[in-house]
């Protein structure tokens, strides 16, 4: 019987290797759809080929969970997207109160995106070593992003020391930031370790990757 | 739209089955539609419920390529990585560190980021560098190790160096370095897009505000 199904589908397109199309007179596949197709269940590719080494510009394939008919099958074309997964943006900070940038809400929503580092410059003036009870200190320069009521925040300054508040040494930061996206990256929990005042030590929790 | 609806009808007469399985150049179809050949869709692709992947191990991601093939991204095969990591090591580098270098990386097709950077005394793994400004040894100076586009070749540059200053052995010594630069490199317009640049005038404040780009 099911023999006669595949005979009958010969017949059907006139073709020695069978083709068959739907909504097309000129298949150019074994099924070629002129139109859409929505598959209820799972989608099987028997022989998927492999990207070569000399592709490029490729995308990748996203499937949307909120549309009608759902699941449909869409490039993520980052080009036309205001949020990438990962977007890059070069950031400069001029006319600063002495070194300090201690705390400036960058306000990128900690809910939905990671802020990471790179590229610092320290452009300009030097800060002045202090001498305290005899002793000279350079003091601790800080770069970092944080987290704080919601929302990312960037801190970069010598926490110790200060420049000048006049005067020709006058400097700018920049960096660049890198926005991950949280539907593409995960934030994970904290992992604190008391070293009990060693200078070595081993992870007290290992994340489950 | 009428074609479609008559060769549903023939396929559903044809089927022996209540539940119907469609075999195309397959007379044993293991599943609704089993296609041995190539599928074409000239339109959209609806998954309705596929499934999720519970892991990151065991799974490729599917890429489109330009022309409009669907396969699998295979990364130890592809020419790049959404996200690639890279080590550059500077041997022998001026003790003013490195002022300019041309890693030759097109800044039309990728993002380059220093994330992160150490050095030694040349040829050494002798840890005990220290920087002394050449202005006056009262100065704590700043360092700039970063990434940019120079647009006349329009790659990526390096830069590697601490302002007005020499990096110099334990002796005080001016003394070359080897410079590791760990760079995180994107490609552009896969996963990873550059967005446009920002000033932020502090107006002599210590906090304040940025505003965020457009969409975030």
């Amino acid at each position: 019987m099911k023999r006669i199904i595949a005979i009958s589908i010969f017949c059907l397109v006139e073709s020695a290797f069978s083709q068959v199309g739907i909504g097309k007179l000129d298949p150019q596949a074994a099924l070629d759809i002129n139109g859409s197709l929505l598959v209820q269940e799972e989608l099987n590719l028997g022989m998927l080929p492999t990207v070569t080494n000399t592709d490029e510009d490729f995308k990748l394939l996203t499937r949307l969970t909120n549309s009608t008919p759902l699941g449909e099958i869409t490039v993520l074309d980052v080009d036309n997207l205001s949020v990438a997964p990962i977007n890059v943006v070069n950031y400069k900070f001029t006319n600063l109160s002495r070194d300090n940038l201690t705390n400036v809400n960058l306000q990128f929503n900690a809910s939905k995106y990671i802020v990471g580092i790179a590229n610092f410059r320290y452009e300009g003036g030097a800060i002045p070593k202090t001498t305290v009870n005899g002793v000279t200190s350079i003091g601790a320069f800080v770069v970092r992003a944080f987290i704080e009521g919601g929302k990312w925040h960037l801190e970069i300054r010598n926490r110790f020391l200060d420049l000048p508040s006049s005067g020709v040494e006058r400097i700018t930061y920049s960096v660049t930031l890198i926005i991950y996206d949280k539907s593409y990256f995960r934030n994970l929990p904290v992992i604190t370790t008391n070293l009990g005042g060693s200078n070595t030590g081993t992870a007290s929790s290992v994340p489950n990757l | 739209m009428k074609t479609k609806i008559l060769y549903s009808i023939i396929v559903l007469s044809l089927s022996p089955a209540v539940w119907a399985q469609v075999g195309i150049n397959n007379p044993n179809p293991q599943a609704t539609l089993d296609v041995v050949g190539s599928t074409l869709i000239e339109e959209k692709l609806y998954l309705e419920n596929p499934g999720n992947s519970s892991q990151i191990r065991g799974a490729k991601l599917l890429i489109q390529k330009t022309d409009e093939e669907v396969v699998q991204y295979n990364i130890d095969i592809s020419k790049y990585g959404p996200i690639n990591y890279v080590q550059f090591i500077f041997r022998n580098t001026n003790s003013r560190g490195l002022s300019d270098y041309d890693t030759k990386i097109s800044a039309t097709d990728y993002i380059v980021t220093v994330q992160g950077f150490y050095f030694l005394i040349t040829g050494t793994n002798d840890t005990n560098v220290t920087l002394r400004s050449t202005v006056n040894n009262n100065r704590v100076e700043g360092f700039q190790m970063y990434a940019y586009i120079n647009p006349d070749t329009n790659t990526w540059f390096l830069k590697g160096f601490v302002n007005n200053s020499r990096f110099q052995n334990n002796s005080t010594v001016d003394s070359a370095i080897d410079l590791y630069m760990n760079l995180i490199i994107f490609r552009n317009g896969f996963i990873a897009k550059p967005l446009m640049d920002v000033t932020v005038n502090m107006n002599n404040s210590e906090t304040g505000s940025v505003p965020i780009p457009i969409g975030f």
